[in-house]
């Protein structure tokens, strides 16, 4: 890889607190959850990353860490080369303007007191754009997601869930940004809707080239749109590869069971136990068929097996 | 693959116009207060008694078709009176209650949204406001500041802070965890920003429940200092000093006391009665959120 990547996450670790009960809550250290724990992903310019996983893998919090909306405890996230893992708000504002987040749920993401222009029109505001010129931008940016113009007079609640998340798309593109977070962006929406807007992020990454990281546990969107998948398995990335490469030959024992049941209704792969985060071993190992004793010693080493290929396991397939 | 040909535009009107609209308690509050006010212009504008018109010949009378409300110790028209001193009232109450609401919500925004050590510091302040008989309060306070409206006005200002300022605090807590708070900021708008525009729009309408709930409280405070003799001073006609008056000479004109009290109730109810009806009618929606 020539370039350096847009997005670099080095061995990135969340911990988030947990609230102390009963009398043993008293003493020691305070107890403490791992949402991700030793993340290591890349976005390259132009590039679309899925990250795929099961409801409380820790997705979400690797794509928020990310934007720097969660302060990661451990490791670090480069963007553009700068290093941004502890920045502060204030810093974090000038970086934010060449991000943006497509939240899951467009409703909840616009605020119901404003109208989709003002909305849109919001950051323009901010850096100064003349009244007259920001009306225009408006209008170019919803005909970008295919909206009508006078979507920009109507009220959040006031639109349909594909018009939503177009509406939601559109203002994370006001700022021209170059890496966009889409956090489920997609499923919420009714099937035969959901397609449209696959269809729209496409058109729109090519039209841009703009990196996104999309996050999804659904394995056909992440086929659809994506040139490089990772699967997250409680807040570890077990495997990273090229999208054709991962669905043709997984690696990963639990990539294997996710892709199995992509035919199928199922979202889940596997019965979900609880797992032993500070238990010495691999994640994976209690559900894994291909389990052996070294499983039990240590958390596999991610290592490349081919060129783009990254794997976390002792006993690969 | 139009996205949308045509967007439908919903009628429904929300926040607290609309709410008048459909409450009936609101709306029966509304037109005591509405008529009331005018009532009170009306007297004001056009009474031909001046409030210290003192009239020797004419002192302690029975209401009649001349004096409705009867005349007091001095031979003052007692209706005429009753309308100045509830102009006052309600000035020196709605003055507090924008002072204090004012006060009370910028600081429970702050704390609300920054959290933290600001946030510990801002509520045991209001706190300790809080725990304060609200009587005693206000009575320092106007031994500290001197009597007069003003003072009236900020010592209800200063009761209210806390009312004020825990609503506002807990409503911005909740709000800044909402999705287009996050969307906000990385659009990269600023704190007080985001405060002035995405959140105060959205827990307006409990902070305006909130002070018209307030205003008939205001008014009881001012008649209760004034009352005592703490408040407004005796020349100005005003609802507390008129009571005060009225009770010395009960046993000869009972109609002074009684009739003034019961325009304060009037006023109260009113203010009440809309109060409460904006708020049940807002409860709803602030359960589904």
């Amino acid at each position: 890889m020539a370039e350096a990547p847009l997005v670099d996450v080095q061995d990135v670790s969340v911990r988030f607190r947990r609230r102390r009960s009963g009398l043993g809550g008293l003493f020691g250290p305070p107890p403490s959850f791992r949402a991700v724990a030793g993340a290591t992903l890349t976005v390259a310019r132009r590039e679309v990353v899925g990250l795929v996983g099961e409801s409380g893998s820790g997705k979400t919090t690797l794509g928020r860490t990310i934007l720097r909306l969660v302060e990661p405890s451990e490791g670090a996230i480069l963007f553009q080369g700068e290093p941004i893992t502890h920045l502060r708000e204030r810093a974090l504002r000038r970086i934010w303007g060449r991000m943006a987040l497509v939240f899951q749920d467009p409703l909840s993401s616009l605020n119901p007191r404003h109208s989709i222009g003002a909305a849109l029109a919001a950051p323009l505001a901010l850096s100064g754009t003349p009244k007259s010129e920001q009306q225009d931008r408006v209008a170019a940016a919803l005909q970008r997601v295919r909206l009508p113009r006078e979507a920009a007079e109507r009220f959040p609640h006031e639109l349909s869930g594909g018009q939503l998340q177009r509406a939601a798309l559109a203002r994370a593109l006001m700022r021209d940004p170059v890496f966009i977070v889409a956090d489920e962006a997609v499923s919420k929406l009714d099937v035969s809707v959901r397609s449209q807007i696959l269809n729209l992020f496409k058109d729109i990454q090519q039209e841009l080239e703009t990196s996104f990281l999309f996050i999804t546990h659904d394995l056909h969107v992440a086929r659809f749109l994506c040139d490089r998948v990772a699967v997250m398995f409680f807040g570890r990335i077990v495997e990273v590869a090229p999208a054709a490469e991962l669905f043709r030959t997984p690696r990963h024992p639990y990539t294997r069971a996710l892709l199995a049941t992509l035919d199928e209704a199922g979202e889940r792969a596997g019965q979900r136990s609880a797992v032993d985060q500070e238990a010495p071993g691999c994640i994976y190992r209690a559900q894994c068929p291909r389990r052996i004793g070294r499983c039990d010693e240590a958390h596999p080493p991610t290592l490349m097996t081919a060129p783009g290929h990254a794997l976390a396991c002792h006993n690969p397939g | 693959m139009s996205a949308a040909a045509a967007i439908p535009r919903s009628a429904r009107r929300r926040g607290p116009l609309g709410v008048l609209a459909r409450n009936r308690v609101a709306q029966c509050g509304a037109f005591i207060l509405v008529s009331t006010l005018l009532l009170i212009a009306g007297i004001v504008l056009f009474s031909p008694y001046d409030p210290n018109d003192k009239d020797y010949m004419a002192i302690l009378q029975p209401p009649s078709l001349e004096h409705p409300f009867g005349t007091d110790s001095f031979g003052q028209d007692v209706l005429t009176r009753v309308a100045h001193g509830a102009r006052i009232s309600l000035l020196v109450s709605v003055g507090g209650l924008v002072l204090g609401g004012l006060a009370g919500t910028v600081l429970g925004m702050t704390a609300g949204y920054r959290g933290g050590w600001l946030d510990a510091v801002i509520t045991r302040i209001v706190e300790l406001l809080y725990s304060f008989p609200t009587y005693v309060l206000a009575l320092c306070l106007m031994l500290l500041l001197g009597y007069g409206a003003s003072s009236v006005a900020l010592a209800i200002g200063l009761v209210y802070v806390p009312n004020f300022a825990r609503l506002a605090r807990s409503m911005t807590a909740q709000a800044k965890a909402e999705n287009y708070v996050t969307a906000a900021r990385l659009m990269g708008q600023s704190a007080p920003r985001i405060l002035a525009r995405e959140i105060l729009p959205n827990i307006a309408a409990p902070l305006l429940v909130q002070f018209s709930a307030g205003l008939g409280f205001g008014i009881i405070m001012e008649a209760g200092l004034s009352f005592v003799g703490l408040g407004v001073q005796p020349p100005t006609p005003s609802l507390g000093v008129m009571m005060a008056d009225g009770k010395d000479y009960f046993q000869n004109g009972p109609w002074v006391l009684t009739l003034t009290g019961l325009s304060v109730a009037w006023i109260i109810l009113g203010l009440n009665l809309l109060g409460d009806g904006l708020r049940d009618a807002l409860d709803p929606r602030l359960r589904d959120r």
